[in-house]
């Protein structure tokens, strides 16, 4: 039990830490650069951004929720259903705006391409929000 | 005074972690970017993206110091705890002094561009493995203070 709860804690706070990284510091320098540029930037760090924090998203939802199973506090399946929420959200929620960005044949350097990077940025931002509620709701349950 | 003794022990804990998801964020995700440029073009994003890292390194490491001091400070009646706080705070201790020792005059040889573009990428490639040093460190922190808040529990 005391191994899910860690897990739960740990993974939930480093996708925390990545995620408000991205929103911190990478998105901020990403968008002052020209949007072409800024465009072709952000698609392979999406894609390395998803491979470190899909699998830490996954294993916090998972440990959290065992953590409940087991006899925990409805605490622990909140949490975890917060930080499992970016999952959904990513595909259903953020999705689309991937993929316009992605399109073949969209022009790069446009005010819509810009428009759509600013806006990937708040709704990222929603994940940030979403994870750093998990930790915050997590970490007190370690010593109830 | 336990509610504030909580808090703190929480914040240092929480703040370690996150600050090493955002070490570890640094590493996987811009250093696979830098790497993918050329040096030329890597200075010049290195001196872009630094001050953008730099606040969001502030935003974790700052309340990690405060969490720590104050688990510190507030759990110096109980040995198990304390010993376990007092190695989280050597983790983070060693981060930082490792982080101006080295890493510190390594980023100014970047904005400065003093290097010789031959040694950009073989510098870039030290920093890199050296930072995971600092991953590890953070990530070795939280851990320490976890096993703190537990044995209070």
């Amino acid at each position: 039990m005391s191994i899910l709860q860690f897990l739960a804690v740990l993974s939930a706070s480093l996708f925390a830490g990545a995620a408000l990284y991205i929103n911190v510091a990478e998105h901020p320098a990403r968008m002052m650069l020209e949007t072409r540029l800024a465009a072709l930037q952000w698609a392979p760090s999406y894609k390395r951004a998803t491979w470190l924090q899909a699998p830490l998203a996954v294993l916090s939802f998972g440990a959290g929720t065992a953590v409940w199973l087991l006899g925990g506090a409805t605490g622990w399946l909140l949490a975890a259903s917060l930080i499992g929420a970016v999952v959904p959200f990513t595909l259903i929620v953020i999705m689309p705006t991937n993929n316009k960005l992605l399109a073949t044949g969209r022009d790069l350097s446009s005010a819509d391409t810009r428009s759509l990077l600013r806006r990937w940025g708040w709704l990222h931002a929603v994940r940030t929000g979403l994870s750093l509620a998990a930790t915050g709701i997590y970490l007190p349950l370690l010593v109830a | 005074m336990e509610r504030t003794r909580l808090a703190f022990n929480i914040l240092a804990v929480s703040g370690s972690a996150i600050y090493a998801g955002t070490m570890l964020a640094i590493g996987v995700i811009l250093g696979a970017q830098w790497r993918s440029v050329f040096p030329s073009e890597f200075l010049d994003a290195f001196a872009r993206d630094i001050q953008f890292i730099s606040r969001a390194v502030a935003v974790t490491a700052i309340p990690t110091i405060v969490g720590i001091a104050g688990s510190l400070r507030l759990n110096w009646g109980h040995k198990p705890a304390w010993n376990f706080i007092a190695a989280q705070a050597a983790c983070v201790g060693l981060l930082l002094l490792f982080t101006s020792l080295w890493f510190g005059p390594t980023n100014n040889l970047f904005l400065a561009k003093s290097l010789p573009m031959n040694e950009v990428a073989g510098r870039l490639d030290l920093w890199l493995l050296l930072h995971n040093i600092r991953v590890a460190l953070a990530g070795l922190g939280s851990v320490f203070g976890a096993l703190a808040l537990a044995v209070r529990s």
